[in-house]
């Protein structure tokens, strides 16, 4: 094995492990090669390097900004006819007026049950065995039913496939005034086996500020099994969330 | 995504919460200017927001994210003087890989390392960037750059060759 191989070859290796986790021909030219050494050494730094933080103000003013150049879609406006028709037709009109909010008001209840529906294909979706329809069911899901909370976090521990389970940690953020979901982060931490999504639930603590879950994340960075950006991910969550709030 | 797509401007919001801060660090370390990166931070969501549609319903988001990211660059670029290419010596090796590896440990504040890196043309520093960047993987940034995982590789591999050279050679300098 020459450096270019070795050298690439250390490109896939877990950085958490760094020298250590470089096993048969790789690790005996490791041993013997300082030059590659150098290499890995050098990657694993990068990989730590910590994330600057924007000003804290930061989402505020995206926000206002958000508002100004996408204001809510307006309602349409209806043009006052007052001045321009007869006393007889603006009586048609409140008639039509009537009948139209009447109508509006039936509909009520349809809309309910259209809704229902709509929430029952979802969870079909989301529990379908073809892990695109469960990307779909997440997409679609809104934060109009708590009991969707538990199916999401049944599919962030269980799901065969990674992507299904991260988009459902993102689909939690849906819930992120709800206190049950706060209350059961720490535990889905601690059951959860895959790094990605350990991440994944880390950046929802944080983004919570739930401080209940600090000692699932400590418990997580101590174990060694991340790599090295993960790690320092964690790490940086960890010295965030003991920081007292502003 | 789905619900921006469907007209709820208010979700870009809840997107920008998510992943503006990671999105902020890729912008900072390619130009290193922290209150135009937040300008440029604004700009992607604004983009996202405008183009909602072009989205693919099912896919994953954090790459089309990036790609929106790297337009938003390269527009900025685009009103700047052109970068000056750095000339990188390639016998510019260390002599004593030993001696390089006690310089790295020792520098706990990673500031000689960021140098190095701000130091490499802007090609080579996103492709590390985006390389390390844990929310990514090299089909997605094979996807962004348009071209396959393995060639990918090999120009991280590269590029990493020449951050050690670079920052081997500020060594030097210093010492």
């Amino acid at each position: 094995m020459n450096c270019e191989q070795a050298q690439l070859e250390c490109l896939d290796l877990d950085q958490a492990q760094g020298l250590d986790g470089a096993v048969g021909e790789l690790k005996a030219h490791l041993e013997g090669c300082a030059e590659c050494r150098a290499y890995l050494r050098l990657d694993d730094h990068l990989r730590a390097l910590p994330t600057p933080e924007p000003s804290p103000d930061l989402e505020a003013r995206f926000m206002a900004r958000l508002r100004i150049q996408a204001p809510p879609t307006p309602r349409p406006v209806r043009v006052s006819w007052g001045w321009r028709v007869s006393g007889l037709a603006a009586a048609l009109l409140l008639l039509i007026g009537g009948a139209a909010l009447d109508r509006a008001l039936r509909r009520e209840a349809p809309r309910a049950e259209e809704g229902d529906a709509r929430m029952q294909g979802t969870l079909r979706l989301v529990h379908s065995p073809l892990s695109a329809d469960r990307m779909k069911g997440l997409a679609l899901l809104d934060a109009g039913d708590r009991s969707v909370q538990e199916t999401l976090f049944s599919l962030v521990e269980r799901d065969p496939d990674t992507q299904v389970r991260l988009a459902a940690v993102e689909a939690l953020y849906l819930f992120e005034g709800d206190p049950r979901l706060r209350s059961q982060l720490g535990a889905a931490l601690s059951r959860q086996d895959r790094p990605e999504v350990q991440v994944a639930l880390v950046d929802l603590v944080v983004s919570l500020r739930e401080r209940r879950a600090l000692e699932a994340m400590r418990r997580l960075e101590r174990e060694g099994k991340l790599s090295g950006g993960q790690r320092s991910r964690v790490q940086a969550a960890i010295a965030q969330l003991d920081q007292p709030p502003m | 995504m789905a619900h921006v797509q469907a007209g709820e401007t208010a979700h870009v919001g809840t997107l920008f919460h998510r992943h503006h801060r990671p999105l902020f660090g890729y912008l900072y370390r390619m130009n290193g200017h922290g209150p135009l990166c937040e300008d440029l931070v604004q700009e992607v969501f604004l983009r996202v927001l405008r183009y909602a549609h072009t989205f693919k319903p099912g896919s994953a988001f954090k790459p089309w994210l990036y790609q929106i990211a790297r337009n938003v660059l390269a527009d900025h670029w685009k009103r700047l003087p052109p970068e000056v290419p750095l000339a990188l010596d390639s016998a510019a090796e260390p002599p004593d890989p030993d001696h390089f590896l006690q310089r790295l440990e020792a520098d706990q504040d990673h500031h000689n390392l960021l140098s190095a890196l701000a130091c490499l043309p802007r090609d080579k520093r996103e492709l590390l960037l985006l390389s390390r960047n844990p929310d990514l993987s090299y089909e997605d940034i094979a996807g962004l750059l348009q071209s396959t995982p393995g060639a990918i590789k090999v120009r991280v591999h590269r590029a990493l060759n020449d951050l050690k050279a670079v920052f081997f050679r500020n060594q030097e300098v210093r010492s």
